[in-house]
């Protein structure tokens, strides 16, 4: 399964601009909500039409802006899973799958392997609505996969499944697609990076970055990009020594090798070290709020030499270590390791 | 005394015809000029919507012209031996060209209320263009296309304008029951007019009747678990 896509449409905020190869992977495009995600999606799938550009796949010119080539969706051979998942409310969910089979000779056999292959059994005469959230996304799964796509394309398909059954079918989705490669859109990190090996960062239609899913969250590669990503510390910072960076706005230095010219400093939530002895980049600080979830806490706290006091960092730590902070009565620092901080 | 029923008779076989040729005439200029591009379509849709206001005596005058003996339409039918003026024939045109708008128009909003995203997918499936209007377009509108035709066919039964212009008032030929009901009351035949009144009050009472049937007949489809 060979995809590459190079296209340019106007749209009505922005321009969509995406270049991106798929080889015998899975790929997610991560993006807030009215980046052009979905977009993306419509135009490899034929609904919607680029201003120019190619899309190949697996050596079928698809479109081509140039030579004129615009397949229509129907002869383009890409599955495309919706993200309410678009099922045939008038149908039941026999009819559903049987309408998407191409070869009328085996229609009802292959129609009965898929319901049986989606654990649909016993639903066959049940319409859309009567089912639930997961039923449904099953029914248009095994809809789309017997159409025997070269390419499947995943518009957000979880956002519309809650808690257990979101992680359950997540688990199972690589399984049931049968090997098929996917091209997923979400706006979840975790997500993507769960699904995907690799994962490509777009906002307002531009490409922020396109890479391996760890050198992605490990090295994002600007700003922008480490924000999708789930950066939330973040300053201005410039290079005062060769290891040593100034960070104004959280009023430190902090020792730091790697790059030279330096525009940006960050370091993840998870990254931060909160504890009661100093160490290399530790400064006292207080904190100012928490957000506790089960497991873990969010920590916002402001470092005590700073002088802008209106800005907070964040750390997250586990609950058993926060409790245990929490008992004894002592300074706290908050200690930013060298090797996990990100330069822009 | 033997009441004349024809008037009855004519309006119905018109209102009937007329109604099943606006049926698929509205549906086909509906899906037709829904693939238009955006500028076109705003014209066909204002060129498709106009005889809906215009007033019928203003209709059927324009009709006149078109197809009576001066015109060249009206020479090309006087040539092959159809003369349409004042003809049973011209009720069903008139009929059908003032219900033409309400069946399009509905028919338009019926179509354009599916969710797009369910024919977009029907078109990634690999679906034939015709398998998707005849089997996923055309029975989710139905509600819409079936409050079109009973809107057709009430307009058509009403009507009185057109029809007088070109069909005439021509007892047991052209005379539909509202046309009949005006030359009665002219007349001064006031127990004539009111036994047609009745007569059309209650066809339309039995136009809604069965349309409020069909309306809340048990849908599986919407049905909830």
């Amino acid at each position: 399964m060979k995809l590459s896509v190079d296209i340019v449409k106007k749209l009505a905020h922005f321009s969509l601009n995406i270049r991106l190869g798929l080889d015998r992977e899975n790929i997610s495009i991560l993006g807030p909500s009215g980046s052009g995600k979905s977009m993306v999606l419509k135009c490899i799938a034929g609904i919607e039409k680029p201003d120019r550009g190619r899309i190949v796949l697996n050596g079928r010119v698809l479109f081509d802006s140039e030579r004129g080539i615009n397949l229509p969706p129907e002869q383009r051979r890409v599955g495309y899973l919706f993200q309410n998942y678009a099922l045939f409310p008038h149908m039941t969910v026999y009819g559903n799958i049987e309408i998407a089979i191409p070869h009328q000779w085996n229609r009802k056999k292959r129609a009965h392997e898929l319901i049986e292959k989606f654990h649909l059994q016993g639903l066959e005469e049940a319409y859309p609505l009567r089912l639930s959230g997961g039923e449904q996304q099953r029914v248009a799964l095994a809809r789309m996969l017997a159409t025997e796509p070269e390419l499947v394309l995943l518009d957000e398909p979880f956002s519309a499944l809650d808690g257990i059954l979101r992680e359950q079918m997540q688990q199972k989705l690589p399984g049931l697609l049968h090997g098929s490669n996917y091209l997923m859109v979400t706006h979840d990190m975790d997500e993507a990076y769960r699904l995907s090996e690799k994962i490509l960062v777009m906002e307002d239609g531009k490409m922020l970055a396109f890479d391996a899913r760890e050198r992605l969250f490990d090295h994002p590669p600007n700003l922008a990009a480490a924000r999708i990503l789930g950066l939330r510390n973040v300053s201005e910072a410039t290079r005062v020594r060769e290891n040593m960076i100034m960070v104004p706005q959280w009023g430190c230095l902090l020792e730091c090798g790697g790059k030279q010219r330096v525009s940006h400093v960050g370091i993840r939530s998870q990254h931060v070290l909160i504890s009661s002895s100093p160490g290399v980049n530790s400064f006292g600080c207080e904190i100012v709020r928490t957000l506790e979830d089960r497991f873990t806490a969010t920590l916002f706290f402001r470092l005590l030499l700073s002088r802008t006091r209106e800005l907070l960092l964040q750390a997250i730590v586990d609950k058993t270590r926060w409790e245990s902070i929490q008992k004894g009565d002592k300074t706290l620092f908050a200690c930013f390791p060298p090797d996990k901080l990100l330069l822009f | 005394m033997a009441f004349d029923l024809t008037p009855l008779w004519i309006s119905l076989k018109t209102t009937l015809v007329s109604t099943v040729i606006v049926f698929f005439l509205g549906i086909a200029a509906a899906r037709w000029v829904m693939d238009l591009p955006p500028r076109t379509r705003g014209i066909m849709d204002a060129f498709f919507t106009f005889p809906m206001i215009l007033p019928p005596t203003v209709l059927g005058f324009f009709l006149l012209l078109l197809l009576g003996n001066s015109s060249p339409l009206g020479q090309l039918l006087k040539g092959m031996g159809m003369n349409i003026i004042f003809s049973w024939t011209a009720t069903v045109i008139s009929g059908s060209v003032v219900a033409f708008p309400l069946m399009y128009r509905t028919a338009r909003g019926a179509f354009e209320q599916v969710d797009r995203s369910v024919i977009d997918v029907a078109r990634t499936l690999g679906l034939s263009r015709r398998t998707i209007f005849m089997k996923i377009l055309l029975p989710l509108s139905l509600p819409g296309l079936m409050a079109g035709t009973v809107l057709s066919f009430s307009r058509t039964l009403g009507e009185f304008g057109a029809t007088l212009m070109i069909a005439g008032n021509i007892p047991g030929k052209t005379q539909t029951l509202p046309i009949a009901i005006f030359f009665a009351v002219e007349g001064g035949d006031m127990q004539t007019a009111l036994t047609l009144v009745s007569l059309i009050m209650l066809l339309s009472l039995l136009c809604m009747v069965l349309q409020g049937l069909w309306s809340c007949r048990p849908k599986v489809m919407v049905s909830r678990r």
